[in-house]
């Protein structure tokens, strides 16, 4: 079941009030994201699920994800769910989800890299690339380490952390599919223009997915 | 619900405070040995890895045991380990939303806060309620005030479905719960936290034959 990677993915809430972020998605979609997650870590179950339904609600144009909870991902009919590295694996996620919903899994290094990836993963979300307020103290493993989890896998990466708009272009010269953004479009003036500045800088970029 | 009933009377909750997946596996392990009917995996604050761990182990030893395995809160960990069902609150997954994805066979069990809460979950499928807190209780500092025995008895009076008391019920408390009509109870820390689990499930099957 190949379903198209997205490539250019809102993360989210992060530091937007959380009542905000459908309105923030809205804007990241209308601008050319491809792909929100909603991420609550410790959030009730009811309130994500809330959360995850009013962005469903109002990007229809764009895959829905959500973070670890594959039970919230099912009920509000997300596109897929991202995986982190304390909760379920790749196998277990694929024995409950159906086939056609995509399971990305969060990397930090090359082995768990190339781990997801032999438990089929759909995409990788590989970070925090550079520094990143989210991540304080914990510095960025940078573009050549980028470049060797992409070349360690055969599927599509994704960059996450601390990727301003101008450095699109040399987190995609590293050779990803695509990029995640945070802060970058959440704290911009103009979320919508910012998305849309992202997708302009990587529609000159072809995925490099297309190697599979 | 005739099936049911006898499967919930002694029904162990576990609790975090195990502090480790290989501890919890083992006191519930010596749980099903002293007798208990059906366990929940209930471990606020653990990752979803050492949930799923836990209930990957919990779920054949059930099944072995003859004793029903119900996941609190996590649809996902409960499809996961193939669980028998889930147990949902106020704050969980709507109940209708788990049978849609669990299908009509699986068991839910719900914790009303409140009349209309109940019906509610009463009309979209759910097999049991869980009632309380029965007591004042150590375990769940947000569980509201107790409702005592009369309250437990007036829930029991008002639903069809099988009720169990919970919240803060001892071995020597069980016996008056189940004489409100309730048809078992809840057990956390009166099994979780005893220096012996087994002979602590022993003498609730005393009890609560």
């Amino acid at each position: 079941m190949n379903r198209p990677v997205p490539r250019l993915h809102l993360i989210g809430p992060l530091v937007a009030d959380p009542s905000d972020y459908p309105r923030l998605a809205a804007a990241a979609v209308r601008g050319g994201c491809d792909a929100i997650h909603v991420r609550v870590p410790g959030g009730t179950t009811q309130d994500v699920l809330e959360l995850a339904r009013a962005v469903r609600d109002v990007s229809t144009q764009a895959m829905l994800i959500v973070n670890d909870r594959l039970d919230i991902a099912l009920v509000a009919g997300a596109d897929g769910v991202q995986l982190g590295e304390r909760g379920f694996s790749v196998d277990d996620a694929r024995r409950v989800l159906p086939p056609w919903m995509l399971i990305g899994r969060s990397v930090h290094d090359i082995a768990g890299a190339r781990s997801a990836c032999e438990a089929g993963a759909d995409f990788l979300l590989a970070g925090h690339i550079f520094d990143t307020p989210s991540k304080h103290g914990v510095p960025g493993r940078g573009l050549d380490w980028l470049a060797d989890v992409v070349s360690a896998v055969q599927i599509p990466v994704i960059a996450l952390g601390g990727i301003s708009i101008n450095r699109i272009p040399s987190v995609l010269a590293a050779g990803t599919h695509g990029v995640a953004l945070g802060r970058e479009l959440l704290c911009a003036a103009d979320p919508e223009q910012a998305a849309a500045a992202a997708t302009h800088l990587m529609a000159s970029y072809e995925p490099t997915s297309l190697k599979v | 619900m005739s099936d049911l009933a006898p499967r919930l009377r002694r029904y162990l909750v576990t609790d975090a405070r195990a502090g480790s997946v290989e501890r919890l596996v083992e006191i519930c392990r010596a749980a099903l040995d002293g007798g208990v009917t059906a366990i929940q995996l209930r471990a606020k604050g653990w990752t979803d890895q050492q949930l799923l761990d836990a209930a990957l182990a919990l779920a054949p030893l059930c099944r072995d045991a003859g004793a029903l395995f119900l996941v609190n809160d996590r649809l996902d960990i409960a499809l996961a380990s193939g669980a028998d069902g889930i147990h949902l609150g106020v704050d969980d997954l709507p109940v209708a939303a788990a049978r849609r994805l669990l299908g009509p066979v699986a068991i839910i069990g719900y914790s009303p806060e409140g009349d209309d809460d109940r019906l509610g979950a009463e009309a979209a499928g759910a097999d049991y309620l869980g009632v309380g807190p029965v007591y004042g209780t150590g375990t769940k500092l947000d569980a509201g005030d107790a409702i005592g025995l009369d309250g437990l008895r007036s829930v029991v009076d008002q639903t069809q479905l099988p009720v169990i008391g919970i919240g803060g019920i001892t071995i020597e408390r069980a016996a008056e719960v189940v004489a409100t009509g309730a048809v078992g109870v809840a057990i956390v820390g009166a099994v979780f936290m005893a220096s012996d689990p087994a002979s602590a499930a022993r003498n609730l099957r005393e009890v609560l034959p």
